[in-house]
């Protein structure tokens, strides 16, 4: 079991600096919307101008919110420096984990166990920032960009839920069995520029 | 055997869950009297099933235990009635139910809670007593509509499409439903739009039921918790969502416009009327999206969903008043009448719609039309003629849909008018000898926005050279027919002028110029008009206009007198006073641009000087002789001309062909192959018959064309005489037009006057020179950079104005031939229209300055387009403009894109003309609406990157993991 790597599915987010909380709060509430098992009662959300989906559990909304925060403030201090040559981009993981203990039967509820992940979701964030160089212009014609640039991101914003909706309706065989009656099943965690090694110097190709 | 005691739901919770919240909730819901009727009729269906499939063996050994299958039965059960609920809550406010506690009642299915409520307790009851292996359950299907029931006569349900334009949905809806039925037409009238339609079913499995699947129903269960999830989610991404928040928001006309819904068992029948996939508009998109939310397997098959829902649920109810005058705004009279009784009934009139159904019938009929009509906008008048009905449906379809949004109903009438004027003056013309009707004929052009074009030199030049591949195709039609007009326009103009040959590069442009303007400067024309009383020589207008001759009555006279008439008066010497204002002012800017021209004889910009251009001329003109002995068919003589102009001077490249351009464009230059002819042949314009004597066996492909074109114009004129002066849809190009001609002509022309001295005899390279030249005038000044900006607000402020009926009736064309080298022309043509915007700084600020601009802004339109075509591109803009002079500047421009001086300058303006492009672009591909990320990522983001980095930012994240 351990040997396959868990699924991992990418979502593309993109926004500028004005909604990027919000659109990445918006991705995330809607993956765990579909991961987060126990009884709920759904709510949503408006993120532009899109109804999104959104778990009223407060500690995974503190845990979005805090993630989201940490991500957008990198974004932030790294934009200065990249702006003008790309975007800005930013990974963020979604893990989900399941309890495991060998041999762990149907009903098995031990305390030692380990979290496998089974699945993980990876946001790959672009942070458009609108360019520069050309600043009077973009005045001029800021009021239709920012129409265009909105336009965008819900496209943008709607592609991404959509993808993940059909995603965990399409991929469903692969979530371990549900073995705890209590609280949420499949503990999760949310991880910031994984890798980021790897990561950042490749950034520098464009 | 019967109504064993439930099993505990607790030990049976599949979902591990041990509160039995499923069961529980679900039991406690049918409390009262409903709850006898659930039991009853639940218990039964399953004792039935447990009775009729004989399960003694079964349940011996492998078989799933009763437990099982009436587990199984109640996630089917709930799994049907669960989903609806979950629909229907998010579409409407149900009723709720609530305890004797007071609180509400939750049903906590699937992990998901939902209120129970007391609606479609009815409809829902057939799933409620369902099971899995008896009393199957058939598909569930939920269908979202908006009931229009409530409206009035004074309020009419529109849908606004994405740029803004209303149609009339019960129109649609009614009229399309009516044909489609044929005999029902007295079936009621439809009330209601379908927005979407869920489906929820329980497949059928192959899997045998002796397998015990007691063991699969957790994760049966867990799956089931995702999928409505997922189900909740969609139900907030469709269309239908938005369109009920939005309703919800405004609250003001809720009563008119409900959204209802509706549970239906059973497969649709796919022979109804359908108002989900009737279309209501024209997005040039699909009507619906089917979406697929994925297969949930149970052991007794698989539990699927999907949903079919309208793209556009823009839906809004207006004045009737309003739509009324917003879609008739700018249409002819005639058009408006009718509608108007129609819309006093509109409610009411069922099947009998004749009054009213007049322009809806149009309307509908014309509706599939744009996307064609448009794919071939640009080579539109090129091919229109042949084809006779499509340009006026075309203009027909589009008035409709431009009219709306905002195209200038002012100017676009007296515009229009000239237009189909020329189609109709086009054949009737080539009939009528005399003089003076064919100048009526070609006023049209002049006037007509697309027409405009003829006379540049410079730009047919360029599209002759790029457009070459195209010709084939729309040539010979085009040649044929727009080349008689055109000669026979021209000629009659110039008849009886003796033919001079100096300035011949010039005569092109000094031709249309003062057909339009013939009453002011007289004189002038008959320097220029050598040219074209060569043209005279062909033959085959002499067939032609035979043919046309016995129409004349009815078509010819028609079209002159109802729509030619602003023409004709303006050709009238001393008539100036056309009717309409744009003729007018376009009179008097070429007046003035004559007068310009008179001074400066010589107009050296075109030609090096005049002497050196006169002898290339004839040289040239004989060489034309020569070919056109060998060339039997006026189009083959077309094409090649157009091969030969393009290595000969400039004077004879503009007139080589553009057919595929836009209409006037391509009147002008089919006139070319004439040209061969005119010198040697000097007649009168007036006898016909020595015309046709010439070479009418020759011809001959032509001149049945020319018939063909004719005939279908009496048509057209019997059918759609009054509608002569509606058409208005193309002059949207021209539009911006006659606002602007006036300064654009005289600045360019100064700043062609400015730069010749830099230019000697330079042979055909002389504008390269002018080009960098002014280039390089243009960075160095910073006025550059405000008129820029003055591009950039122009075209902001231009869209709302022509744009978006432009866009909305040319995106389709830009869609259709994107691939094809035709692709290129149509969409250059259609930017010539945002062109305009960019064209207006130009004129505002000094001439020379901005000039150099313009060409990079046509360029820049091109997107991606290769360097041949940018030429013609910018030509094209500027030709679309209609300015004489700034068209040359686009020839010029060409030229020096053949230098290749250009190129360098080309990267550092990259910048700042991408401003300009992506204004152009923008509103081209608005339209096209969905993915728009790329467009505008490229546009509003780092251009750093190339306008790349929509693509290039998931490329590299997909290198980077």
């Amino acid at each position: 079991m351990e040997q396959r790597k868990p699924p991992e599915y990418i979502i593309d987010v993109f926004s500028d600096p004005s909604s990027l909380r919000d659109v990445v709060k918006g991705i995330l509430h809607t993956i765990f919307f579909h991961r987060f098992f126990p009884s709920i009662r759904p709510s949503t959300r408006d993120v532009l101008d899109l109804t999104l989906p959104v778990v009223d559990d407060v500690e995974l909304e503190t845990l979005i919110e805090q993630r989201t925060s940490t991500l957008v403030q990198q974004l932030d201090t790294s934009s200065d420096m990249r702006a003008r040559s790309s975007g800005v981009r930013g990974l963020m993981a979604v893990q989900f984990f399941e309890k495991k203990r060998r041999k762990a039967t149907w009903f098995t509820n031990t305390k030692a166990e380990e979290e496998v992940c089974w699945e993980q979701w990876t946001l790959n964030v672009t942070l458009a920032t609108p360019r520069t160089e050309t600043g009077t212009l973009v005045c001029v014609i800021s009021g239709v960009q920012r129409a265009k640039v909105r336009k965008a991101m819900e496209a943008m914003l709607l592609k991404a839920a959509m993808k993940i909706v059909t995603t965990v309706n399409r991929e469903k065989d692969h979530i371990p069995p549900i073995t705890t009656s209590e609280a949420n099943p499949f503990p999760y965690q949310i991880l910031i520029n994984p890798r980021g090694d790897g990561w950042s110097t490749r950034m520098g190709i464009f | 055997m019967h109504q064993h005691p439930r099993p505990s739901p607790v030990t049976a919770s599949p979902a591990s869950s041990p509160r039995t919240n499923p069961t529980r909730t679900n039991n406690p819901r049918e409390e009262g009297p409903s709850y006898h009727t659930r039991t009853n009729s639940d218990m039964p269906a399953y004792n039935e099933g447990d009775d009729g499939s004989g399960d003694s063996g079964v349940m011996a050994t492998n078989g799933p235990s009763k437990d099982s299958i009436k587990k199984l039965d109640q996630i089917i059960q709930n799994f049907h009635t669960k989903a609806a609920i979950v629909v229907l809550q998010s579409r409407m406010s149900l009723p709720i139910v609530y305890t004797k506690e007071g609180l509400k009642k939750v049903n906590k299915w699937f992990q998901i809670e939902t209120d129970e409520t007391s609606a479609f307790r009815d409809d829902l009851a057939l799933w409620r007593t369902s099971g899995s292996f008896q009393n199957r359950p058939p598909p569930l299907i939920v269908e979202t509509y908006l009931d229009t029931s409530q409206l009035t006569n004074r309020h009419s349900l529109v849908i606004v499409d994405d740029d803004g334009k209303r149609w009339d949905v019960m129109e649609a809806l009614n009229n399309s439903s009516g044909s489609s039925d044929g005999g029902s037409r007295l079936r009621k009238r439809n009330t209601e739009v379908i927005l979407e339609r869920w489906k929820i079913e329980l497949k059928d499995s192959l899997s045998e039921r002796t397998f015990d699947f007691s063991s699969m129903l957790p994760t049966v269960y867990k799956k089931c918790i995702v999928f409505f999830r997922s189900l909740y989610s969609t139900a907030k991404f469709t269309p239908a969502w938005r369109f009920v928040k939005m309703l919800a928001k405004s609250g003001a006309t809720n009563n008119l416009m409900q959204v209802k819904c509706r549970v239906l068992s059973g497969p649709v029948q796919p022979s109804r009327f359908d108002t989900l996939t009737h279309p209501l508009c024209e997005n040039g998109g699909p009507v619906t999206t089917d979406y697929f939310l994925g297969e949930t397997d149970t052991p007794v098959g698989q539990f699927s969903a999907e949903i079919s829902y309208r793209n556009d649920c823009n839906f809004r109810v207006d004045d009737s008043e309003s739509i009324l005058s917003s879609r008739f705004m700018g249409i002819e009279e005639d058009y408006f009448k009718p509608s108007l009784g129609s819309m006093d009934d509109n409610r009411r009139r069922s099947a009998k719609t004749e009054v009213g159904s007049l322009p809806a019938h149009r309307h509908r009929a014309t509706d599939h039309e744009p996307i064609q009509a448009y794919g071939s906008l640009s080579t539109f008048h090129g091919d229109a003629p042949p084809l006779g009905s499509s340009p006026i449906s075309a203009l027909r379809a589009a008035r409709p849909m431009g009219s709306d949004t905002s195209s200038p109903p002012v100017d676009s009438l007296p515009r229009t008018r000239p237009m189909q004027t020329t189609r109709t003056s086009m054949t009737s013309t080539e009939a009528i000898t005399m003089a003076r009707r064919p100048s009526v004929s070609f006023q049209p052009f002049k006037a007509g926005s697309l027409s405009s074009s003829p006379g540049r030199g410079g730009h047919v030049q360029n599209t002759a050279e790029m457009l070459p591949p195209q010709s084939p195709q729309s040539l010979p039609r085009t040649s044929g027919i727009s080349a008689l007009t055109q000669a026979r326009n021209r000629s009659s103009l110039t008849a009886g002028m003796p033919a001079t040959l100096r300035g011949a590069p010039l005569v092109p442009e000094n031709v249309v110029s003062s057909s339009t303007s013939s009453s002011p400067k007289p004189a002038p024309i008959s320097r220029y008009s050598s040219s074209f009383t060569h043209r005279r020589g062909r033959s085959s207008f002499g067939g032609a206009s035979k043919l046309v001759d016995d129409d004349q009555g009815s078509s010819g006279k028609q079209s002159l007198s109802s729509s030619a008439q602003p023409g004709s008066s303006i050709l009238a010497e001393g008539g100036t006073g056309g009717s309409s204002g744009s003729l007018q002012t376009d009179d008097e800017n070429i007046s003035e641009f004559l007068k310009l021209l008179d001074s400066k004889k010589n107009l050296q910009s075109f030609e090096p000087s005049g002497e050196a251009s006169a002898k290339r001329t004839s040289a040239q003109l004989s060489k034309f002789q020569s070919m056109r002995e060998s060339n039997n068919l006026l189009t083959e003589s077309m094409s090649s001309s157009t091969m030969l102009h393009r290595s000969s001077s400039s004077s004879s490249r503009h007139l080589s062909s553009v057919p595929p351009m836009v209409a006037a464009t391509s009147m002008s230059t089919s006139s070319s192959p004439g040209k061969p002819v005119s010198p040697h042949t000097p007649h009168t314009p007036a006898i016909p018959s020595r015309l046709s004597a010439n070479s009418i066996a020759e011809y001959t492909a032509p001149r049945q064309l020319s018939t063909r074109a004719t005939q279908e114009a009496r048509l057209e004129d019997v059918a759609d005489d009054i509608q002569a002066n509606q058409t208005n849809a193309i002059d949207i190009p021209t539009s911006p037009r006659p606002y602007y001609p006036h300064a654009r002509r005289s600045s360019s022309v100064a700043q062609q006057h400015r730069a010749l001295p830099a230019e000697d005899d330079l042979g055909d390279l002389p504008f390269a020179i002018h080009r960098s030249i002014s280039l390089g005038a243009d960075e160095r000044e910073p006025p550059s950079l405000s008129a820029l900006l003055g591009m950039g607000q122009a075209a902001e402020s231009e869209p709302p104005a022509s744009s978006p009926s432009p866009s909305r009736m040319l995106q389709p064309a830009a869609h259709i031939s994107e691939s094809a080298a035709m692709s290129h022309q149509t969409s250059s043509s259609l930017e010539a229209n945002e062109a305009e915007a960019p064209q207006i700084p130009r004129v505002l600020s000094a001439g020379s300055t901005n000039s150099p601009y313009r060409p990079r802004l046509g360029r820049m339109g091109g997107r991606g387009v290769t360097p041949p075509q940018n030429g013609s591109y910018s030509s094209l803009l500027e030709r679309a403009s209609g300015s004489g002079t700034s068209e040359r500047a686009g020839g010029r421009y060409s030229f020096t894109r053949t230098t290749g001086t250009y190129e360098a300058d080309d990267e550092l303006l990259f910048d700042m003309s991408e401003i300009g492009r992506d204004q152009s672009r923008r509103s081209i591909e608005e339209p096209r609406g969905g993915g728009s990320l790329g467009t505008s990522e490229r546009g509003g983001y780092d251009s750093g990157r190339g306008g790349d980095s929509g693509s290039s930012s998931r490329r590299g994240s997909r290198r980077g993991w």
